[in-house]
């Protein structure tokens, strides 16, 4: 078994709500609950779930641009809270950021070849010539031309920004990439290009991709392990076959159940699809009031993480029964 | 016997801009009966939902409908007189569009932005358009309707605007309802209970929808016939069974193998997927020929030379292909 290069423990942010009467706290939003987490080396763990369940503001958390309230982050056996700004640049050239919107990450007064060759510079990484002809070499991984480096971010479409987009995160060899919804602003037929630019360069520069999505479909394609998330907490982590073809959590199963069938006419799994992501219950079970196998214990406490199987967990308290 | 509602012929949509005349819409032809659902597929810029505009006359002011017909239960709605084609719009054909929170009134409750259209349309009282108003958030689904007509549109998430949307579409029951990616910006969750709402109020009420959307998942799930669009053109229509399961025109195809295997567990998973190489287009400067040869693994040069029209291939199955790659050749 590889290591893992990432471990996340018991990660915990909390927002406050602003505009409450006279500076007082008008309430709290949990984003990241306590959420353990392994990445190992040369995997690929897709982070599912749906809008506002917490996914981005865990990526913004390891890239460290929020701090969390509590919880450890360790990046290759070493506490990312802890690094000194020297070591805080090492890590930053370790793990790089693919975002979803090709249109307002890029900026638009620099060349595709001034946006790629920046990091190399601004990590003082060679000569300008240098920087310049390894920029010209990623340009050409992700496939732009040299034609291609002189132009500005609005001659691109779509997909080829999306390419700048990778070829900045890739430039300074990164080791592990989060990647933020790539695909999700892509028409379908330039989705699937950006999915196989992704698999072959993570075959060619070993990398490992942490890979955020809200498409299952995505999600099935891409990764190795999947974790689920909902409302802020890890419900459910597996093996991709595992989790696609037994599903453990309810939730999880209502979230597969909402996929729509790729052949017409298919009849669907009979899982009723009940309640909005807001039905929140406090105290206990987050998924109670959406569950069909609700039970007494789960309005009153709230389920951790439990082995759901061989290398699987489960945050139900009805793990194994359902 | 079925009887015809949406019959659209040749239509042509043209837009003038600072680069010159392009057509969004380049002679579309299809027919819809009532209660019928359609999909219309295609990636952003084809046409689809110009398409849609154009049945409700509605296409922004820098574009016109050149050429064409559009016959709604016989009557020609392009040369209807605007008052008169007004009376039909949220009245017999509805339209809900993609982002809830743009298209509702921010600063009026949404119990009254409900009952403005029923007013407009149906003539009743306030006090009968309150209560028809409520009725209807209760039909779409809206938990404690009394209390939920009072509040306003930021007060509600994603999935209750949508319905709330739904809800104010299908306030005159009309016999047409234009969706414009109506699930696109929501999660998977509640896209599928915005799906089977709209399934619901189609059966209850016998009306037809045209379902635009991108995701081929949404049109397998929801429509009988699809026409797919690409450059303003459309390139294929079929029944549902026969464009996923005997698909012709290679961009067809192309689109339904570049989608990841996803929730059809027989399907293996990882691995390459297919793609359809290059991009789309721009409407500026068109190829002669097919707008697809350049794509197309299987272009000659026919292709390029000129463009094919839609043709039957089989029993409703057209499509604008010189070599339909489902035909022995």
């Amino acid at each position: 078994m590889t290591h893992p290069l990432m471990m996340i423990e018991s990660l915990y942010k909390e927002f406050s709500l602003g505009g409450g009467f006279l500076q007082r706290r008008a309430g709290i939003v949990v984003a990241v609950d306590d959420v353990d987490l392994q990445i190992y080396e040369g995997q690929t763990l897709g982070l599912v779930g749906e809008s506002g369940c917490g996914k981005s503001t865990l990526a913004r958390i390891l890239m460290r641009l929020e701090d969390p309230q509590k919880g450890k982050v360790s990046f290759d056996g070493r506490d990312i809270f802890s690094f000194s700004s020297k070591e805080m640049k090492t890590y930053r050239r370790h793990l790089q950021m693919v975002f979803q919107d090709p249109y307002s990450s890029l900026n638009p007064r620099k060349t595709a070849l001034g946006t790629i060759v920046e990091p190399l510079n601004i990590h003082g990484l060679g000569s300008r010539d240098q920087n310049k002809k390894t920029a010209l070499q990623i340009m050409e991984k992700v496939g732009l031309t040299n034609e291609q480096a002189k132009r500005y971010p609005h001659e691109f479409s779509g997909g080829q920004r999306q390419r700048i987009g990778i070829a900045r995160a890739l430039v300074l060899r990164p080791r592990l990439i989060i990647a933020d919804e790539p695909v999700s602003a892509l028409d379908a037929s330039i989705q699937a290009q950006i999915l196989n630019l992704l698999k072959d360069l993570k075959d060619e520069f070993g990398l490992t991709y942490l890979f955020i999505s809200h498409d299952l479909n995505v999600i099935r394609h891409v990764s190795d392990r999947i974790a689920v998330m909902y409302l802020g907490q890890i419900v459910e982590v597996a093996d991709r076959r595992d989790l696609y073809n037994a599903p453990a959590h309810p939730y999880t199963r209502m979230l597969l159940a909402a996929i729509p069938s790729c052949v017409p006419g298919a009849t669907k799994q009979p899982i009723m699809i009940r309640g909005e992501t807001g039905d929140r219950a406090d105290g206990g079970c987050r998924f109670y009031n959406r569950c069909i196998y609700k039970i007494d214990i789960c309005r009153k406490e709230k389920p951790a993480l439990m082995p759901a199987g061989q290398n699987r967990w489960s945050a139900c308290h009805r793990t194994g029964e359902i | 016997m079925m009887q015809t509602l949406l019959d659209i012929q040749d239509l042509e949509t043209v837009f003038t801009t600072a680069r010159g005349e392009i057509r969004a819409v380049d002679g579309v032809s299809l027919s819809l009966m009532a209660g019928e659902t359609m999909g219309v597929v295609g990636e952003s810029g084809c046409g689809k939902t110009m398409l849609a505009l154009s049945v409700m006359n509605l296409i922004p002011a820098n574009g016109r409908i050149a050429h064409g017909r559009v016959m709604f239960d016989g009557v020609d709605l392009l040369s209807l007189p605007e008052q008169k084609i007004r009376e039909k719009r949220g009245r017999d054909i509805s339209m809900i569009f993609q982002e809830p929170m743009t298209s509702l009134n921010p600063v009026l409750r949404i119990g009254q932005q409900i009952e403005e259209v029923i007013r407009l349309h149906l003539h009743l009282s306030p006090r009968e358009a309150r209560l028809t108003s409520i009725k209807m958030l209760e039909e779409v689904g809206i938990p404690v309707p009394e209390k939920r007509a009072r509040d306003y549109p930021h007060q509600l998430s994603g999935g209750m605007r949508q319905r709330v949307m739904i809800a104010m579409a299908m306030a005159c029951r009309p016999r047409l309802l234009l969706a414009d990616e109506p699930t696109t910006a929501l999660d998977v969750t509640t896209q599928a209970q915005i799906l089977n709402l709209i399934s619901y109020l189609q059966a209850k009420n016998n009306m037809a929808v045209m379902l635009i959307t991108h995701d081929l998942g949404v049109v397998a799930q929801m429509t009988k016939k699809v026409a797919v669009m690409y450059a303003g053109k459309m390139v294929e229509l079929a029944s549902a069974e026969k464009l996923f399961g005997r698909p012709a025109h290679p961009y067809t195809i192309g689109l339904i193998e570049s989608r990841p295997a996803g929730c059809d567990v027989s399907r293996p998973e990882g691995g390459r997927l297919k793609t359809i190489p290059g991009t789309v287009p721009g409407l500026y400067n068109l190829p002669p020929g097919c707008r697809f040869a350049d794509r197309c693994a299987w272009a000659e040069d026919v292709c390029r030379r000129q463009e094919p029209s839609l043709t039957k291939i089989e029993e409703y199955h057209f499509t604008a292909c010189y070599f339909p790659r489902n035909m022995a050749h």
